[in-house]
């Protein structure tokens, strides 16, 4: 269930109907609500995310016994078990096949048609990260079913996140009756118009554009390349972007605060600082149960370096079964690598001076910026050989030889990006922005905007229905 | 709380104005746009309206529907090419101070199921049936196995307005891979695309905003045509395409079977029978002669088109077969007409409905 459709419509506004007057019953209405978002995706799906919560749920309760590593143990395997069997079983075996040379899809033609269950990435990580959590002892193990499951099932963040932990929601699950939704009501609508214009206005748009130029794969010239890599890199940021402010949005009209993913990451100078704005919730999932436990910086650098491309790595493969998913983690464990080893060189000292000025950030920002874009292209394009066919065409940009007729789209690129500029500034100041706009603009004005806002919205949505990119992960 | 009074105000007034702000050359304009409809078929219900609005405001009487597929729809020209403009015209000349108003709600790949939808949906939106027009094709009676669906666009109105008839196509559509929806998803959209203006206008709202950016930009209005309109012979590999089996199976010469068990004839049964005692005008759609002489000269096919005649000469209703009364210079392909192709045909149309309505 999409969230700009009339169905998740009528589910928030009823949801919220029940929520705001029953306050003594808002466990149990989230409860079912959930229950009813996950069933729209099929019976099925809802019937194995209850046995593999349920499961998780007993099983994190045998944990402070004697065996509570095995326990441990025992639900890490059942959660990855799942996402092995449902997202990675036809990669793994279309790889066997042609390592092996060997059928082996034919004995299981099952495993060719299996669909994905909904959100299945995402809630193996959010149940992964609620054992460690309480075998680590960092949180206790949930004593309700109905608040472990309004915890891992809470509808609007199912789908593609945000990946939150057990000490985050758990607590506020536990206090639905007592939460003062009133006065978060404001900031949720807020959040849900900006996602909403994100997704239907920009993003849904740019798709358009950037899915032309992929279309025409290796024949792109060098210019149209990067075009097609700039608009596919905002596209999937204000795609993504905009899930997760409508995630948060929701929650916070149900007075329940969701982590935010994003903050303006294509101002990031680095790739260190990138993964601080882009995913964050993922990137400190996997920095948390993954690099840390895989030993960290913890025994010297070069250890170091190897956990932080194995953790990106794994990251990537978890994005998609393919190849070119893997890449894209490698690459962004590369950069990384790349980035510790240039902070760790001792550098000259005209240098460091010059790493102080505004100017050095600004370029900083741009190069980075080049090289997220060269990424998105493993990530977006279907097999690596077409992926790298595209990276050499722009690798080998001639600036001679500018494409002078796709002018128009780097114009819209740069306004894009000046976009961002501008997000990074409404965030900074959102709080005196906001009382300003109700000091000097009344209110029947107000409301004309926020109805303008609405009818753009309405007109804009496709009559073709997207999904968010993110969905299928 | 203020401003959301104001905002509650303001949309309760959107609600109760938007059909009436809307202009009407938006929502239909000689036909309905089919770019607009084809993905939002909830379309067809808003253009219906603004009809019967229009309808009831100027008070006619004499109005006259055409139905049927992209041939009555008049693909692929632009509306002003179609023969719902070129029969306005035709009325307008014939009684200019009170003009018999055609409403054109034919769409392409309309097949004899949703056509019959359509009558219903028409009684649903208060619209008369007195006068129509529609056209039917060779390629309808050929038996399906199992494309096309004999109901392309209109599943889910049939199953609604006539759950008997909707049972009885069932097979067929299932196996042209139509799903039935959850009967929940489509009492949401029911009830907030027929309820809430705003939603029910939004596609014609952002059409009328493009055409305004078109003009700021000084282009071209955008333009309804849904391909080249240009005479067949001037375009080229045309042959070429109607070589693909999917065209040369529109002229498979096997024998029809003309009983009800033909999904073609189950539902023209069903439209003569509610067309009852209302005057109605069937045109068998022409192929291109020319272009398709190996085809349309087989015994089978002439022997098929004979038994057409023969089903419709033992109705209650006036038949027209325009097989060789167009010239095969006005068509633009195997079967579609130019601009001068259509404004015939209206001609034809028009002629043939005065004439049986004066008999």
């Amino acid at each position: 269930m999409l969230f700009h459709t009339p169905e998740f419509l009528v589910l928030m506004i009823i949801t919220l109907g029940f929520y705001y007057f029953l306050p003594g019953l808002r466990l149990y209405i989230l409860a079912l609500a959930d229950m009813a978002f996950y069933a729209a995706g099929g019976i099925g799906y809802l019937g194995l995310f209850i046995l593999i919560s349920t499961t998780t749920y007993f099983l994190a309760q045998k944990m402070h016994g004697q065996r509570g590593k095995t326990f441990l143990w025992l639900g890490i395997v059942i959660n990855v078990g799942n996402l092995l069997l449902f997202k990675y079983t036809f990669f793994i075996l279309t790889n066997l096949e042609k390592v092996f040379s060997i059928s082996l899809l034919n004995h299981y033609p099952l495993f060719q048609h299996l669909a994905l269950p909904i959100g299945i990435s995402f809630y193996t990580f959010e149940l992964i990260a609620y054992l460690v959590d309480v075998y680590q002892k960092k949180i206790p193990a949930s004593r309700s079913w109905l608040v472990f499951w309004v915890f891992i099932s809470f509808f609007p963040h199912r789908v593609a996140g945000p990946i939150m932990r057990g000490k985050d929601l758990i607590p506020q699950v536990s206090n639905l009756a007592s939460s003062d939704v009133s006065s978060t009501v404001k900031l949720g609508l807020a959040y849900l118009a900006m996602g909403l214009i994100k997704k239907l206005i920009i993003a849904d748009y740019i798709a358009i554009a950037a899915n032309h130029f992929f279309a025409q794969g290796t024949s792109l010239n060098s210019t149209g390349a990067w075009v097609a890599a700039y608009l596919y890199t905002f596209q999937i940021y204000y795609d993504f972007s905009a899930y997760s402010e409508i995630a948060v949005g929701i929650g916070y009209l149900f007075g329940i605060n969701l982590d935010l993913n994003f903050k303006t990451p294509y101002l990031s100078a680095n790739a260190t600082e990138f993964w601080k704005r882009w995913h964050i919730t993922l990137s400190n999932w996997i920095r948390d149960y993954l690099y840390i436990p895989l030993g960290g910086s913890w025994h010297g650098s070069s250890r170091k370096y190897i956990n932080l491309f194995i953790a990106m790595a794994i990251s990537g493969l978890w994005h998609g079964a393919a190849w070119t998913f893997v890449a894209w983690g490698m690459y962004h464990g590369i950069l990384l690598i790349v980035h510790n080893i240039y902070m760790k060189w001792n550098k000259p000292e005209i240098l460091q001076r010059f790493m102080k000025t505004r100017f050095y950030h600004a370029l900083a920002v741009l190069v980075f910026f080049h090289f997220i874009c060269l990424g998105w292209v493993l990530f977006r394009v279907e097999g690596i050989h077409n992926a790298v066919g595209i990276i050499i065409k722009m690798l080998t940009f001639n600036p001679l030889s500018l494409d002078t007729s796709l002018t128009i789209y780097l114009i819209v690129i740069a306004i894009l990006f000046l976009m961002h500029i501008v997000e990074r500034w409404v965030r900074q100041n959102y709080q005196q922005l906001s009382k300003l706009w109700e000091k000097y603009c009344p209110a029947p004005l107000r409301a004309a905007v926020y109805i303008v806002i609405m009818i753009v919205l309405i007109i804009s949505i496709q009559t073709q229905q997207s999904n968010f990119i993110y969905f299928k992960f | 709380m203020k401003t959301f009074k104001y905002v509650l105000g303001y949309l309760l007034l959107i609600q109760l104005t938007l059909p009436y702000l809307v202009p009407f050359s938006l929502i239909y304009n000689y036909r309905m746009d089919y770019n607009v409809v084809k993905d939002n078929l909830y379309n067809i219900d808003v253009i219906l309206d603004q009809i019967s609005m229009q309808i009831e405001k100027e008070n006619l009487q004499d109005y006259i529907i055409i139905l049927g597929d992209s041939i009555a729809f008049s693909g692929p020209g632009n509306a002003s090419q179609s023969i719902g403009y070129y029969m306005e015209k035709l009325a307008q000349k014939s009684s200019p101070s009170n003009p018999t108003r055609i409403y054109n709600l034919a769409m392409p790949a309309m097949q004899t199921g949703d056509i019959y939808t359509m009558l219903l949906k028409l009684d649903e939106h208060h619209i008369s049936t007195e006068n129509v027009i529609l056209n039917v094709e060779y390629k309808g009676f050929i038996k399906r196995e199992p494309a096309p669906p004999i109901v392309f666009w209109l599943e889910d109105e049939l199953k609604s307005l006539d759950k008997q008839s909707y049972d009885w196509a069932l097979a067929n559509l299932k196996a042209n891979n139509y799903e039935e929806k959850f009967d929940i998803q489509n009492a949401v959209h029911r009830v907030l695309w027929d309820k809430v203006e705003m939603f029910r206008y939004s596609s014609f709202l952002k059409k009328g905003l493009l055409n305004v950016g078109q003009e700021i930009r000084g282009a071209k209005a955008l333009d309804d045509s849904i391909g080249d309109a240009r005479p067949w012979f001037e375009k080229e590999g045309l042959r070429e395409v109607l070589q693909r089996d999917e065209y040369q199976q529109e002229f498979s010469d096997q024998d029809f079977d003309m009983s009800a068990n033909n999904p073609q004839v189950f539902f023209l049964e069903k439209i003569i029978d509610h067309q009852k005692n209302k005057q109605m005008l069937v045109f068998l759609a022409a192929a291109n002669d020319k272009l398709m002489s190996d085809k349309v000269t087989t015994p089978g096919y002439v022997n098929n088109i004979k038994k057409i005649d023969n089903y419709f000469q033992d109705k209650p209703v006036n038949y027209i077969n325009v097989y060789g009364k167009i010239d095969s210079d006005l068509f633009s392909d195997h079967l579609h007409l130019t601009a001068d192709g259509y404004r015939e045909l209206a001609k034809m149309l028009w002629d043939n409905f005065e004439i049986g309505a004066k008999s």
